[in-house]
């Protein structure tokens, strides 16, 4: 008999069921980068989660503050990785909006065009994680491919695949060689098209994904206001809230396209918006190329850039939601104060909410559907 | 919908400072809870929260939107020598990380918070990384 | 009907794996990147050892990490002794070249350049006044380019 065995009996004796802690993190191999969660676990399921952040801090809003405005570009590259062209138009708009800087038509063109570019590489990246997460290898690998030729793209107009310090006050760095812009409406105009197809066939069909996703983690507009969430993850909850449209800048009011949105709240509504985000912005990248006038790209502005004194905040809708740059200037060429709104920082904050009550397996679903960088959240 | 910022202001003891680009009110620091009460009782959602470092003074900056594209700050200052405000995570749930962050780089205290630890820096940290006297490592050799 | 959505994505694995290769087979067929790559600092200079620099200073003052270090010459306060570039702190960004007047720095496409031993990730660009080996040679002395127009003032 099993009970007759000492330890065993024992425990069966006075066995009592307590939530143990979970650590999951730093190092763990399904986490997207140094994020720590520390999960209380009864059985299987999550009670409480608490984030902890923090361990890819480089103090970039102090460093900041001890360079010039030029210079900071450099480190808004570094913010989120993954849009940069999102992070340097940000920044760009709010130094220009403090120092009353004019941009050429052209480069509000070229920029809307490499900030939905970059929208589709960063959302291929998610797509890809999203697999990742569910224990499927196939489409991280299927989606490096459309994204790769379009790092292929920026290695070639702007000499860096991820840190490509290409746009300056008052424009961007240089033009863009007609042939590779050729090349790349052909791309865009066709083969991309075809490998998001070619995605869909793969995942939003997939049963075993399907069920993973329906109904998990939902979160209602209002609670998603509450906890500051934005971009697809708000607009996956049926709000229409998306700066590009709310405080216009860059073309995007002349250009022909919409916001996605979905009602549903839950992991496949987060999926399926940004699924279709991708072909959105692809659509709009085509007609970047195919509408923008010729021109001036930059205009003069002093290398040592001195902003009159004062303070601006600029919300800039970066693919994972709100971007905000708050700088202050004393006047000095070094920003006084400067601070990033992070998207990422504020959607991971949501997380405690979403996944309590959640299996532990699920966990990772709900995670992926959030679509953090880390190093846009440490800062 | 708008927001009539002068009457919020003169309701909260506070005024409205229109020289920058965006209007701004700034109020003292005892009803800054209730301004973000008030304002979120308005339809008024946040967008971010931050310190900056004066010297002397400490202030708060927060950000909050009226509507889609109508961007208010909302400022309170707080002395050096007592950096203590009121939390606005009982109005807006959202501000918990904010906040965490403002006492982690400025030591700014969020009475009402329920959870104010450091975020950024890991605990046991000492000084606050953002504020103008913590210096960096190259500054302090040539000091 | 339960199913058609994995057949459909096994469908599509299935014509991938009869397709093409989408590998770079590294170090066995090495990538041409393109011109404009930022990958190693490099100077133009003449085949007689004259780099085209002019000791400004400009591209040292504005780099934000410090990583490259300038020795003018005392008596000729045009003329660079040593120009050497620390380049295990240079994050690439391309400040120095955009802003040299003289269009004397320029990026090479190389990129094999792994080292075990950090001291040898800096080299020099000129020194005891010539050139080094690390510079490209151009033919004309002269910037292409006439000096930058951005204008302003200088970095400091
Ligand atoms: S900016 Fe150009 S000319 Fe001036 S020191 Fe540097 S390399 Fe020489
Ligand atoms: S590329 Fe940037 S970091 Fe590297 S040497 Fe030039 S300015 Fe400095």
């Amino acid at each position: 008999m099993i009970e007759d065995h000492p330890r065993v009996g024992r425990l069966q004796k006075d066995a009592v069921t307590e939530s143990i802690v979970l650590n999951m993190g730093p190092q763990h191999p399904s986490m997207h980068g140094v994020f720590h969660m520390q999960l209380e676990l009864s059985g299987e399921t999550i009670l409480a989660a608490r984030p902890v952040i923090g361990y890819l801090h480089r103090g970039i809003e102090k460093l900041a503050e001890h360079r010039t405005y030029a210079q900071c570009m450099v480190l808004v590259d570094r913010l989120d990785y993954i849009s940069q062209y999102c992070n340097e138009w940000a920044y760009c708009r709010a130094i220009e909006r403090l120092a009353r800087i004019e941009v050429p038509e052209r480069a509000e063109w070229l920029r809307t065009m490499y900030a939905e570019l970059v929208r589709v590489t960063s959302h291929l990246m998610w797509f890809g994680s999203v697999g990742l997460d569910l224990g499927g290898w196939t489409p991280v690998i299927y989606a490096f491919i459309p994204r790769e030729r379009i790092f292929d793209f920026f290695e070639a107009t702007t000499g860096s695949r991820l840190m490509p310090n290409y746009l300056r006050f008052g424009g961007v760095k240089e033009d863009v060689d007609p042939a590779e812009m050729e090349a790349l409406h052909a791309y865009l105009a066709k083969d991309l098209i075809d490998a998001l197809d070619e995605f869909d066939g793969l995942v939003t069909g997939n049963e075993i994904f399907l069920s993973r996703q329906r109904g998990l983690a939902p979160m209602t507009v209002d609670q998603a206001h509450a906890w500051g969430v934005t971009g697809p993850m708000l607009r996956a909850c049926g709000s229409t809230r998306d700066l590009r449209i709310d405080t216009p800048y860059g073309v995007y009011d002349r250009l022909d396209w919409e916001s996605c949105t979905d009602t549903r709240g839950d992991a496949l509504a987060r999926y399926s918006v940004r699924m279709r985000e991708m072909r959105e912005s692809a659509k709009m990248a085509l007609q970047c190329i195919e509408r923008m006038p010729a021109g001036e790209v930059r205009t003069k502005v002093a290398r040592v850039l001195r902003p009159p004194e004062g303070e601006v905040y600029v919300r800039h809708e970066s693919t994972r939601g709100e971007l905000g740059f708050h700088i202050v200037s004393d006047g000095s060429p070094k920003p006084y104060r400067f601070r990033v709104r992070s998207p990422a920082f504020m959607n991971v904050s949501s997380l405690p909410h979403l996944c309590a009550g959640a299996k532990i397996s699920e966990f990772f679903a709900i995670f992926g559907g959030i679509d953090n960088v880390m190093a846009e959240i440490d800062r | 919908m708008t927001v009539d910022l002068e009457a919020v202001a003169a309701a909260h003891s506070g005024r409205v400072d229109r020289e920058g680009l965006d209007p701004a009110i700034v109020v003292p620091r005892e009803t800054w809870r209730q301004l973000a009460q008030a304002l979120s009782e308005a339809g008024v959602w946040f967008s971010d929260l931050t310190c900056v470092d004066r010297g002397e003074t400490v202030e708060v900056v927060a950000q909050v939107c009226a509507s889609a594209s109508e961007q208010i700050t909302l400022k309170t200052v707080l002395p050096n020598r007592d950096l203590t405000v009121d939390s606005l995570w009982p109005v807006w749930p959202g501000m918990d990380w904010l906040e965490r962050e403002a006492y982690d780089m400025f030591g700014v205290s969020f009475v009402g918070h329920p959870d104010l630890t450091r975020i950024l820096m890991f605990d046991g940290f000492e000084g606050y990384p953002l504020r103008k006297s913590f210096l960096l490592e190259t500054e302090e050799k040539a000091s | 009907m339960f199913g058609q959505g994995l057949l459909k994505g096994l469908s599509v694995t299935g014509r991938r794996m009869l397709g093409k290769t989408e590998c770079d087979m590294y170090p066995y067929r090495k990538r041409v990147l393109p011109p404009k790559s930022r990958i190693f600092l490099s100077m133009r200079a003449t085949p007689d050892g004259k780099a085209l620099c002019n000791a400004c200073l400009t591209c040292q003052q504005g780099c934000p990490d410090n990583v490259i270090r300038i020795e003018q010459d005392p008596e000729d306060r045009k003329r660079a002794v040593s120009f050497r570039v620390n380049s295990g702190r240079c994050t690439f960004c391309g400040i120095c070249e955009e802003n040299c007047p003289r269009h004397a720095l320029t990026f090479t496409q190389d990129f094999e350049r792994a080292t075990f031993d950090k001291g040898t990730l800096t080299y020099a660009l000129i020194a005891d006044g010539t050139a080094t080996g690390a510079c490209v040679i151009v033919e004309r002395t002269e910037p292409e380019h006439p000096a930058s127009a951005e204008g302003g003032e200088d970095v400091g």
